[in-house]
């Protein structure tokens, strides 16, 4: 099916998703309860892979830096700037769309495989508004708090690295942390892991709801929804990077 | 009461109905019956709007349901209860909580009468003592009855069911449309159920309409299913091999 089809569907699935609640009080529990699994479900992988970025960003950055006129304290800089500026936001956002994004199709998918959803609308409820907006909302809240714990676990992770090889003294990592500081690179980054929360939960839903057929097409839905979720991912980053930085 | 009139239905091109008219009786147990493939599932998805017709009316006591504005159509909801194939039970609730769930989001009760209402609910399809399970620990023919539970919760008027028998041992399926029978009688609902269960057709058929290749083939009911003269209706009951050699 075509790429127009695919954007008239999704936009209509998205207008369906935010249409009126059957029940507040029920909403806010779904909430919660998405955005605890979603969210701090995603926490250890998150961070795993801050961590080690950090510490591998902070050990590539001291074996190019062999010029004796570069200061080391700009190692420090070069790995906070790339924590927040595209590592915390970015490429978590791709870590999070393979576990986040799989998951939310495959459980959509299984659910209209297995009856579920019809079994919600017989009853009268919206149910794409009923089962994706607490996981569209309730990622889209937890991921700010992912992303600065990201930044400072990239950047222990790079303090850490330096300080353990010897690549450079704690004193000149911590100083190239405070140096030149850019405030505004933490909600570019904030804003951008908003953003990109928002696709890897709304595209794979949109995915696996609209699954037909049993456990095969779940399964493709769940990798389709993986692939075009990062292909956003990367598009928006091009578009958000252009719009807030240039 | 529901009353199909001229209702059609196409897929791709592919007529799946044609022409259906049909009334289903209050108080009652009403059989689709038919082979697979015949249309009868498309039919009982059509009657409930889960997809859209490309022809005809399906009247709910005269509101013709397809033409309602999606508030009325949601007013008419509520009054149904569907037990599907599959069951549909939410994965992650417990059997209460799956059986509470059209309370929470329609009612105004408070939680002591929500849980009475679930009692009554799961007492009704003898289930009480599993309440705090989850749909994965229990059986086949247990989550059948909660779904049934769950479809009573809400006390409708219309009851569906798509092949409320299909990956049942016998006993098991004589046992769902009994109690099928009995709620259908105590509420005084018009219950619909897709079928091609031989014992369910003797079994609970009050009304039975039998379709063939999307058409309304043959309207009776268990009493004289057995004795019709109509030949494509004798060759689908009697290709079972116990009704055929015990009619030798």
């Amino acid at each position: 099916m075509g790429l127009f089809f695919h954007i008239g569907r999704y936009s209509s699935f998205i207008f369906k998703v935010f249409g009126k609640p059957e029940r507040f009080n029920i909403y806010f529990t779904n909430f919660f309860r998405e955005a605890w699994s979603l969210g701090i479900g995603s926490l250890g992988i998150v961070v795993i892979i801050s961590f080690f970025m950090g510490a591998v960003v902070t050990l590539q950055t001291a074996y190019n830096f062999e010029s004796p006129i570069i200061p080391l304290y700009l190692i420090g800089l070069t790995a906070r700037d790339s924590m927040l500026l595209e590592f915390s936001s970015t490429i978590v956002a791709l870590i999070l769309a393979g576990k986040v994004g799989s998951n939310i199709a495959s459980e959509m998918g299984t659910m209209r495989v297995t009856e579920q959803i019809d079994a919600l609308e017989i009853m009268g409820i919206n149910p794409a508004a009923f089962l994706v907006r607490p996981k569209i909302l309730g990622m889209i809240f937890i991921v700010p708090f992912l992303t600065v714990i990201s930044m400072f676990i990239g950047m222990v992770g790079g303090f850490l690295a330096s300080v353990g090889t010897g690549v450079l003294s704690a004193h000149d990592y911590i100083y190239g942390l405070h140096y030149a500081f850019i405030p505004w690179y933490v909600f570019y980054s904030l804003i951008k892991s908003v953003v990109f929360a928002f696709l890897y939960t709304s595209v794979p839903a949109y995915f696996g709801y609209h699954v037909k057929g049993g456990a095969l097409e779940v399964g493709k839905a769940s990798t389709r929804a993986v692939v075009i979720s990062s292909i956003l991912i990367l598009i928006f980053n091009l578009i958000l990077t252009q719009l807030l930085l240039a | 009461m529901i009353t199909v009139i001229d209702l059609h239905k196409e897929f791709a091109g592919r007529t799946v109905l044609e022409s259906v008219t049909v009334e289903f009786e209050k108080g009652k147990t009403n059989l689709i019956i038919g082979q697979s493939g015949s249309g009868k599932t498309v039919l009982l998805k059509s009657i409930v709007a889960l997809h859209n017709i490309d022809g005809g009316s399906v009247l709910y006591n005269g509101r013709d349901f397809h033409k309602l504005n999606k508030r009325k159509q949601k007013d008419v909801r509520r009054e149904m209860g569907m037990l599907f194939q599959g069951s549909a039970l939410f994965d992650s609730y417990t059997v209460a909580d799956n059986v509470r769930f059209p309370l929470d989001v329609f009612t105004n009760q408070s939680k002591k009468e929500k849980m009475k209402r679930v009692e009554f609910c799961l007492d009704r399809v003898n289930l009480k003592e599993a309440d705090h399970l989850l749909p994965s620990e229990i059986s086949g023919g247990m989550q059948k009855r909660v779904a049934i539970a769950r479809a009573i919760s809400m006390n409708p008027k219309y009851l569906f069911c798509d092949e409320p028998n299909s990956g049942l041992d016998p006993k098991t399926a004589v046992l769902i449309d009994e109690l099928l029978m009995e709620l259908t009688h105590e509420f005084g609902m018009t219950t619909i159920v897709n079928t091609h269960d031989l014992n369910s057709m003797v079994g609970i058929g009050e009304k039975i309409v039998f379709i063939q290749k999307g058409q309304v083939e043959w309207v009776g009911s268990k009493d004289n299913l057995l004795q019709t003269d109509n030949k494509i209706v004798k060759d689908f009951i009697y290709s079972s091999k116990i009704l055929h050699d015990s009619s030798i």
